[in-house]
């Protein structure tokens, strides 16, 4: 006797994209931009808690950039208009 | 300059000569954020590539630097609105982030004509650099941008 278990559509997730090679959101380092204001536009933008986005913060101080978020494409395409709408330097890549 | 918490947003007071200064500074950005010569580091650093591939890179940048201009056209017409009422300035919680976007750009566009390397505030300048003002109304910016950031709701 197999087991049985059922799926239920979820009308928020989005399965258009699910095998589809995501895109990432890269943050690069700039020597302009206050820790603080960066801290903030992560909270804005992505609604992430102020420890991730002060931890993410720190990576693009330390190492020179981070990946800050990851989905389908036109969803971090808008995310990163708005990242340059707050004046990060934010780049698009497919990931590896 | 004086950065206060009030019910439901911030009290800015600003001297008189500050105001009028940010006020210049304003002016000017909005002529400048008109230009679309990329080949200016100031302007490709306010409208950067989004992409590596210069291909990719055109393309996005078609159908997003007009909104992306719009965007920062407005938030400096709202600063400038501000700025142009006598008095202490009141900016609602839902406004902060427009201040805190077009003081961004400012920063941007001053800290990359003066080459700002690493230091948040500008860092100590001879006097008699010719760019010492700006240098230091560079840092006022800074110090503004940070007591707005400083307000926690």
């Amino acid at each position: 006797m197999g087991s049985t278990s059922t799926i239920v559509a979820e009308p928020e997730v989005d399965l258009q994209n699910a095998l589809a090679r995501p895109w990432n959101i890269i943050v690069w380092n700039d020597p302009i931009n206050l820790m603080t204001y960066v801290t903030r536009v992560f909270m804005m933008v992505f609604g992430y808690s102020k420890e991730k986005s002060e931890r993410l913060m720190m990576e693009v101080h330390s190492d020179g950039k981070s990946l800050v978020a990851s989905g389908a494409r036109e969803a971090m395409e808008q995310a990163v208009t708005q990242l340059h709408e707050y004046g990060l330097w934010a780049t698009l890549e497919q990931a590896s | 300059m004086k950065v206060s918490k009030i019910r439901g947003g911030i009290n800015l007071e600003l001297l008189e000569g500050e105001r009028d200064v940010l006020l210049q500074l304003i002016d000017d950005f909005r002529e400048f954020v008109m230009s679309e010569d990329i080949s200016d580091p100031a302007v490709a650093r306010l409208f950067p590539d989004a992409y590596e591939g210069n291909e990719e890179s055109a393309e996005f940048r078609k159908y997003s630097e007009p909104a992306l201009r719009e965007k920062k056209n407005r938030d400096s017409a709202y600063i400038r609105s501000c700025l142009g009422v006598a008095g202490v300035i009141s900016i609602k919680e839902i406004e902060v982030d427009s201040w805190l976007r077009g003081i961004n750009d400012l920063r941007l566009t001053l800290g990359t004509r003066l080459e700002v390397t690493g230091d948040e505030y500008g860092g100590e300048i001879p006097e008699d650099d010719p760019r010492s003002f700006l240098y230091s109304l560079y840092g006022w910016l800074g110090w503004l941008q940070g007591s707005l950031l400083e307000v926690e709701f």
